[in-house]
């Protein structure tokens, strides 16, 4: 059962007794859990395009050009997790679509899109006969958005056993919040959290995770990754 | 041929874990800078053997005045040359132009409705095939072909249809069948694909003319000027046929109306000797066009031409298409597409290659291309001839 952002209060709350007295807004830790986890699968993304993958099949606008997907249907559809990274996209008969800047279209074959925000574009009638195009679409999933308005029961998306990547963080936000507390105790935490960069701590141990799950992998290609850090 | 262009983007990319396309090279890229390539490649061989990838274009003698453009309206059974815009053909009014080549097999490009089957009758306006269970009228506009059997190599644009019959003709449009098909032909239905890429062309008129008319300007009883349409200052001027885009015209000869008479070779003169060429029939080819010596006397009993030419490739517009260039030349073209791949890489975070490694992958190049050549050599060395091949 997925780890709710209430338990996650409770265990940040639970890194010191000092944190009982604190009157957290559940609209204040709400935004932070979300924040933080956004940054998580930005990470996770950024080096491994495996271990948060799916694919869906997602249905275009209608007409005979210019035909749009949008991207953030995904994240209001329960069933698909939304999108962090996209990977791979397909027409219904298999035809790779080539992904090309709104500003330079020709630069590769036919069918081709560009990215508009979070929409991929039809270059002029590419994707095939007037009508809606199904686009299968091979992505990095990133979390199911947590609304700050809402309660403490939303679920969050990281895996249970790196839960902890969340509590640390707010640990330390609720550590700030208190002034005249032990400095000790936010280096003790910030070790405990480590760094994306440096690959140390939870942080680099999830990072690492990501990396190595899937094991050794037989490419032709050194695919390039958005950021240098942990490139595969 | 079978090389395409995806086989040798996917072979050159292959040389190198650096070579994948999200490293900032497109296929596209590739695609355009190998359209030069290969070209450049035809060139270079044409220099040595003149009969490489040789092709023929053929111009049917079609002097007639039921088929001028005055005559050929609606309602006519003449014609005009053509060409094709979307895949639907378009007339052209000219004395001369190229003719619509029509694609009806699956080899052609063409789409197979009906795969072949069995005709069970036919009339000289329709053609049953018993248990075909097709659309009402939903082949109407097709193409109904006889693909084996009595009337084999025919075909007709389907007026309309029942679920296993087909009509082809009103019985009063001139289009019924020249051979009537039997139980004996078999049929087929297809959504043809059309050309009119100049290896057909046509003229109508020997020597083809056109009229360029121009106009006075006049002044009205006001002082107004305007143009005078009622009395156009008419001149004359030749017609040429655009050849299709060729590197180099190697030759050709005519074909008589007779068939005792067979072929002889066409003279392929300069425009300076155009109206004393060294022998006839004769043509000049000036600005990529080809024009006639002589008037019509000088053609008479010369039914059509055939011309040998070496053509321009042209550009690559899917991934799909085939090189025209023979297999043999794959080594050279994945060559020059890897110097290209790892050209484009020099500079970008973590690519291994420098500048001498391109150096060195331009050498392979090279001693691909000159392989490729020097195979030429050799099938020009086995033709046995008395002259020396120019």
């Amino acid at each position: 059962m997925a780890t709710t952002c209430g338990t996650i209060v409770q265990r940040a709350k639970a890194a010191n007794v000092l944190n009982d007295s604190l009157g957290a807004v559940a609209s204040e830790v709400l935004a932070r859990i979300r924040a933080e986890q956004q940054e998580v699968f930005t990470r996770a993304a950024a080096v491994n395009r495996d271990f948060f993958q799916s694919a869906v099949s997602l249905a275009s606008t209608t007409g005979g050009s210019g035909r749009i997907v949008d991207l953030t249907s995904l994240g209001v559809t329960p069933i698909y997790k939304p999108i962090e990274r996209l990977l791979l996209a397909t027409l219904a008969d298999g035809t790779e679509l080539n992904q090309v800047d709104a500003a330079d279209v020709a630069a590769e074959y036919a069918p081709r899109f560009f990215v508009r925000g979070q929409s991929l574009v039809e270059v002029a009638s590419d994707w095939g006969a007037t009508g809606a195009v199904n686009l299968t679409l091979v992505y990095a999933y990133g979390m199911v958005d947590i609304d700050p308005a809402a309660g403490l029961e939303q679920p969050i998306t990281l895996p249970d056993t790196w839960s902890d990547l969340l509590e640390l963080p707010l640990a330390m936000y609720f550590h700030t919040r208190d002034d005249g507390r032990n400095p000790d105790e936010l280096k003790e935490l910030a070790t405990q959290l480590g760094a994306w960069e440096t690959l140390t701590g939870r942080r680099g141990a999830f990072l690492q995770h990501v990396m190595m799950t899937a094991g050794a992998r037989f490419s032709r290609f050194q695919l390039p990754t958005p950021r240098q850090v942990g490139e595969e | 041929m079978a090389l395409t262009l995806r086989a040798v983007i996917d072979a050159a990319r292959n040389q190198s874990p650096f070579f994948h396309k999200s490293r900032g090279t497109p296929d596209k890229l590739l695609g355009d800078e190998l359209s030069t390539y290969q070209n450049e490649l035809i060139g270079k061989a044409v220099l040595r053997d003149k009969q490489f990838l040789s092709q023929t274009a053929t111009i049917v003698l079609n002097a007639g005045a039921g088929d001028l453009a005055a005559t050929a309206g609606a309602g006519s059974i003449t014609g005009l040359p053509g060409t094709v815009v979307n895949n639907a053909p378009v007339p052209i009014v000219a004395p001369a132009g190229r003719l619509v080549q029509v694609g009806v097999t699956a080899a052609d490009g063409a789409t197979v409705i009906v795969a072949k089957r069995v005709v069970s009758s036919a009339t000289s306006t329709s053609v049953t095939s018993s248990g075909a269970a097709r659309s009402v009228n939903g082949d109407a506009d097709r193409l109904l072909v006889i693909v084996q059997g009595a009337g084999a190599g025919q075909y007709r644009r389907i007026v309309s249809n029942t679920a296993d019959t087909w009509v082809t003709s009103t019985g009063a449009d001139g289009r019924t069948w020249t051979v009537l098909p039997d139980d004996s032909s078999m049929m087929a239905v297809v959504a043809p694909v059309y050309d009119a890429d100049g290896a057909a062309m046509v003229l109508d008129a020997i020597p083809p003319l056109e009229d360029r008319p121009a106009y006075l300007v006049r002044l009205s009883s006001a002082g107004v000027p305007f143009i005078d349409y009622v009395a156009p200052l008419v001149a004359s001027v030749d017609v040429g046929l655009e050849l299709p885009a060729a590197a180099e015209v190697t030759g050709g000869k005519v074909f008589c109306v007779d068939p005792d008479d067979g072929s002889a070779p066409l003279t392929i003169t300069t425009i300076g000797q155009r109206f004393n060429p060294p022998d006839w029939p004769a043509v000049y080819i000036n600005g990529g066009q080809l024009f006639l010596c002589g008037d019509a006397g000088d053609w008479e009993g010369i039914a059509s031409l055939a011309l040998e030419y070496v053509p321009v490739a042209p550009a690559f517009t899917a991934p799909t298409d085939y090189f025209l260039v023979p297999d043999t030349a794959k080594t050279a073209l994945v060559a020059f597409a890897a110097e290209l791949l790892m050209r484009r890489t020099l500079g970008q975070p973590g690519t291994p290659f420098k500048m001498a490694d391109v150096q060195s992958a331009d050498a392979k190049v090279e001693r691909a291309e000159l392989t490729f050549l020097g195979r030429l050599g050799i099938g020009r060395r086995a033709r046995i001839s008395v002259i020396q091949p120019g």
